[in-house]
């Protein structure tokens, strides 16, 4: 059986990334893994991986489509990027995230 | 979720199970391009090529784990698991042919026995009738407890008043009795069976037309033209299906008769085998009540059930009773739904016993194939304990099992559909004469449905309990036994169980044989008060447009009989009114002059039959005293009447009745004298308790319109063709009906008996056999895991008749509780085949004694292999085995 992985405990977090990422500009899976790594400055341990399995269920949810394409080094690679229903998904989360972010910083910040 | 997001996911999840090696690809495309991505990107970092690699797949986090997760988020782990489970499940089967061979065998007498039985079930109880709302349809009859009349037909008066006082049908509709008519075509004249129908029993029915139209009101006006209305089977075989036939006229007994519509297939009346149908009106019948002759159908009104609607009929007919005493005292009404009617109480009960019946033998086949997996399952507990301490997760390893179970089911379900279109077939020909409705038997789309869902129940029951029982295998436990593979106590106990389940369901389909056997052979004793040996029968009726008159039946009927009689080998002919078991019954009401009845009051009543000199002969029918009918006993002589001795006993007891006379009617001078006494005759049915008594009156005196020829001949064929000679001879107009041997036709009394026996006999003989084949396999895997110290045993001088006895002995753990058991079992359904049991109790305690006995010995026959190669056991083997 699965450990309990950092990708486990942040799955929803990750979803979210991905989502956000994605809303920049489509992408392969690796330019995504990298993204994250880069913004959050290699605080959030993921695993590289972990981000296919979590496309997938974006994909089966219908919050992003894939395409074969060409990458900047002219290699074969799968893109991925927002659907309208994804972007919907977005704004959804980002807002709620906030919400719950500044509930927990306001726990947090009481003295 | 959004609707478009299930959509996507559902379209994602169909395209991953269908084109799962294509996504498995695109997957492992997807990785190679992503390691090769990071790779390239720490080569740029200063890395050597071996380093970036390796930097990339442990930044990646696990090649394989993220393949089983992505697996996981494809969301089609199930459907995979199935496939790869059924796979799996053929390799293993393929491994072991025997056992798969065995249980799909089981199986496939299991379902297959279920299958055929179901399409007579379904054809015969459960197909819907052609009728609008059938099940609110009611057929009525009137009912006289106290003369045993339980369903009899209904006045035209008593009708009217029916109509005219009951709040519970919405409508109601009569007809009469289907009878003989010429119907001539060209120079071809055929028998068909034609009735008369009032126009609201068609509206009632509700079937509309295939072609043309139903009867309507205006047909049976007087005055209106002679119309008719032509059934399917007779418009298709005689018309060729012609749809022309709409406006055209056929000739019915010497009648033009107009036809205005075609009925659809399978539409008749209930109870009613016309192929014809004209109008019937009642606005001139008679007001007499006790001219019963109409057969009656209602539509119940909405919210009325028939309980109720029983309820108010028999109000209506006390009202009736009350008013008219003389016609109508003790009349009341019977009714019954028209899926009852049409199926009769007895096959509807015949049928669900059956259907009972065959459940068991399936149960009986499934606790065998469960047996036999758990026999085989405790050899592979090493294989699956391994399998579990390598990481399969116990749901996995069910999975695999019930995949296995599954897989043998269907092979069994397939080859048992096989069976069932095989069987179907059996049961039609045997049934033929028998099962109402039996020609809308068939193996069809919902037969098959309902084998599809048979087939995986039972392969689910059959797996299930192996499954749970291997799969929860402890690893150190198993291991530690060593190799010997030693079932454990779950295992054990779980087989014999199964077994004594076994045992118990098969006693009880034994003894449902046994009584049927019993009764069969009570039945087959019963004397029927003739011998139909050699005697055969045709029956002949006269239209009446060209026999109007008592003259020219009797010239015909004479002339018959001198022709039967002249046959070559012939050694006696005969006429008769209606034949034993072949034909409808008449009665009449009559005065003993001794005792003449009080005003009011009916007389006692007989059945009578109109017979030729020589009928007692033909038949073997004793005189007890007296003299038979002679030439002389014709119109204008002294008017005589043999009666049978039940009428001798009944009225005139302690008395001898020879040369006394009985009177019909109420007229004195329709006395006639009895001149002989005969012994009694069933005319019905073998299973009535009670022999009816019956009056005989000379041929010669009152010639009928449809007679039978009856003739005691060695030689059948020449008999049929003889009789279609002479008629044709006689009139080449004139059809002839029905041409039997009476021995054919008494069988055929027995025939609902003999299928029912039949069939109780095949499934109890398939339960016996499973159930030995159970014992046996138990008790040679209990041997089996005994040889070590039964080796031991043998070379300590233990002699081969101890040992014999102890596994015998161990055969009588499961038969005894089994038996036990399934006699409680026996008693309790036994009662449910009451109906078609003759002279026997359906506790008879001979045949469950008998039953329990075979059973024992089965068991003990069963243990006799595996105790003989216990005394077989070699020591030596046995220890090196260790």
């Amino acid at each position: 059986m699965a450990k309990d992985t950092p990708a486990d405990v942040l799955q929803g977090t990750l979803d979210l990334l991905v989502l956000k990422t994605l809303a920049l500009q489509p992408m392969h899976g690796w330019g995504i893994a990298q993204r994250i790594q880069q913004i959050s400055q290699n605080a959030l341990d993921v695993g590289q991986g972990s981000v296919y399995p979590a496309l997938l269920r974006l994909e089966n949810r219908g919050w992003v489509a894939s395409d074969w394409g060409t990458s900047e080094n002219n290699r074969r690679a799968k893109f991925y990027r927002l659907t309208a229903l994804g972007e919907r998904q977005l704004r959804r989360e980002t807002e709620s995230w906030r919400k719950y972010a500044q509930a927990v910083e306001l726990i947090l910040g009481a003295t | 979720m959004h609707p478009l997001s299930w959509i996507a996911a559902a379209r994602g999840r169909l395209r991953a199970l269908f084109r799962r090696s294509s996504v498995e690809g695109d997957f492992s495309d997807e990785i190679r391009f992503h390691l090769e991505m990071e790779a390239e990107k720490n080569r740029r970092a200063g890395m050597t090529p071996d380093e970036a690699r390796r930097a990339a797949t442990l930044s990646f986090g696990g090649v394989e784990r993220m393949r089983e997760e992505h697996r996981d988020a494809r969301g089609t782990r199930l459907a995979e698991d199935i496939a790869a489970d059924v796979r799996f499940a053929l390799r293993t089967l393929r491994k072991n042919k025997g056992f798969a061979t065995v249980v799909a065998l089981t199986m496939m007498l299991g379902i297959g026995a279920n299958a055929a039985v179901f399409s007579v079930a379904y054809g015969v109880l459960l197909r819907p009738l052609p009728y609008v709302d059938a099940d609110r349809v009611v057929r009525l009859w009137s009912r006289n407890d106290s003369r045993q009349l339980e369903f009899f037909s209904v006045s035209a008066a008593d009708l009217a008043t029916w109509r005219e006082r009951n709040r519970v049908f919405s409508a109601m509709g009569a007809y009469e009795r289907q009878r003989d008519a010429t119907l001539t075509r060209g120079n071809e004249p055929q028998s068909v069976q034609i009735a008369a129908i009032s126009p609201d029993a068609f509206s009632l029915l509700g079937t509309p037309a295939l072609l043309g139209r139903r009867i309507i009101e205006s047909d049976a006006q007087p005055g209106a033209p002679a119309v008719a209305v032509l059934g399917y089977e007779l418009w298709a075989s005689r018309f060729g299906g012609d749809s022309a036939i709409i406006g055209k006229d056929v000739l019915i007994d010497g009648q033009k008769l107009t036809v205005v519509g075609v009925m659809p297939p399978r539409f008749s009346f209930p109870g009613n085998a016309a192929e014809i149908w004209t109008p019937l009106s009642l606005a001139g019948a008679s007001p007499n009540r006790a001219q019963r002759y109409l057969r009656v159908l209602a539509r119940l009104s909405p919210g009325v059930d028939i309980e109720r609607a029983r309820k108010e009929m028999d109000q209506v007919a006390e009202s009736i009773a009350l008013e008219s005493p003389a016609t109508s005292r003790e009349w009341r009404v019977s009714m019954m739904g028209i899926p009852e009617h049409l199926v009769g109480r007895q096959w509807r009960r015949s049928v669900i016993a059956l259907s009972g019946v065959v459940v068991f033998v399936l149960l009986i086949a499934c606790a065998n194939a469960a047996n036999l997996q758990l026999a085989r399952a405790a050899a592979r507990r090493r294989e699956i304990a391994l399998r579990a301490a390598l990481g399969a997760r116990r749901g996995r390893l069910i999975g695999q099992l019930l995949g296995e179970s599954t897989v043998l089911a269907l092979i069994g379900g397939t080859a048992g559909l096989a069976l069932a279109y095989f069987g179907v077939g059996v049961l039609r020909t045997i049934g033929a004469e028998t099962i109402p409705r039996l020609d809308e038997v068939r193996i069809d789309g919902v037969v098959l449905a309902f084998t599809a869902l048979v087939t995986l129940a039972s392969g689910f029951l059959f797996g299930i309990v192996p499954a749970l029982g291997t799969s929860r295998a402890d690893l150190g436990v198993v291991l530690k036994e060593g190799g010997r593979g030693i079932g454990g106590g779950v295992g054990r106990r779980a087989r014999g169980a199964l077994v004594v389940g076994q045992i118990a369901l098969s006693l009880i389909l034994l003894v449902g044989a046994g009584l049927l056997m019993k009764s069969f052979a009570r039945l087959q004793a019963v004397n029927v008060g003739f011998d139909p040996t050699n005697v055969h029968l045709a029956v002949v009726r006269l239209p009446e447009s060209r026999y109007p008159d008592a003259a020219r039946l009797g010239a015909f009927y004479q002339e018959l009989l001198s022709a039967g009689a002249r046959m070559q080998g012939v050694e006696s002919a005969a006429l008769v009114s209606s034949a034993p078991f072949a034909g409808v019954n008449s009665g009449m009401t009559f005065v003993v002059p001794e005792r003449p009845p009080a005003p009011g009051e009916a007389g006692p009543d007989a059945d009578y039959r109109i017979v030729s000199p020589n009928y007692f002969r033909t038949l073997g029918i004793g005189l007890a005293r007296g003299r038979d009918f002679t030439d002389a006993d014709r119109a204008g002589a002294p008017p005589v009447v043999i009666i049978s001795e039940q009428v001798a006993r009944t009225y005139w007891p302690g008395d001898d009745p020879l040369g006394r006379q009985l009177q019909l009617g109420t007229s004195e001078s329709s006395r006639l004298t009895i001149v002989g006494i005969v012994r009694d005759v069933r005319y019905f049915g073998i299973e009535t308790p009670d022999v009816r008594p019956v009056m005989y009156f000379p041929a010669l005196g009152m010639p009928q319109r449809g007679m039978s020829l009856i003739v005691k001949t060695p030689n059948a064929d020449a008999f049929a063709a003889a009789v279609r000679k002479t008629v044709r001879d006689a009139d080449s107009q004139l059809p002839v009906g029905r041409i039997a041997s009476m021995e054919t036709v008494v069988n055929r009394a027995l025939a609902t008996q003999r299928f029912a026996l039949a069939l109780f006999a095949i499934f109890a003989g398939t339960a016996l056999l499973l159930a030995a084949i159970g014992i046996y396999g138990v008790l040679s895997y209990l041997v089996k895991q005994r040889t070590r110290e039964l080796g031991v045993r043998v070379a300590l001088g233990a002699s081969s008749r101890t040992l014999v006895t102890e596994v015998v002995a161990g055969a009588m753990w499961y038969a005894v509780p089994g038996v036990l058991i399934g006699v409680v079992g026996a008693l309790a359904l036994s009662g449910l085949i009451r109906n078609l049991l003759f002279g026997v109790s359906p506790t008879d305690a001979l045949t469950f004694v008998g039953v329990s006995v075979l059973l024992m010995a089965t068991a003990a026959l069963a243990s006799l292999v595996p105790a003989r190669r216990a005394t077989k056991a070699d020591p030596m083997l046995a220890l090196r085995g260790e």
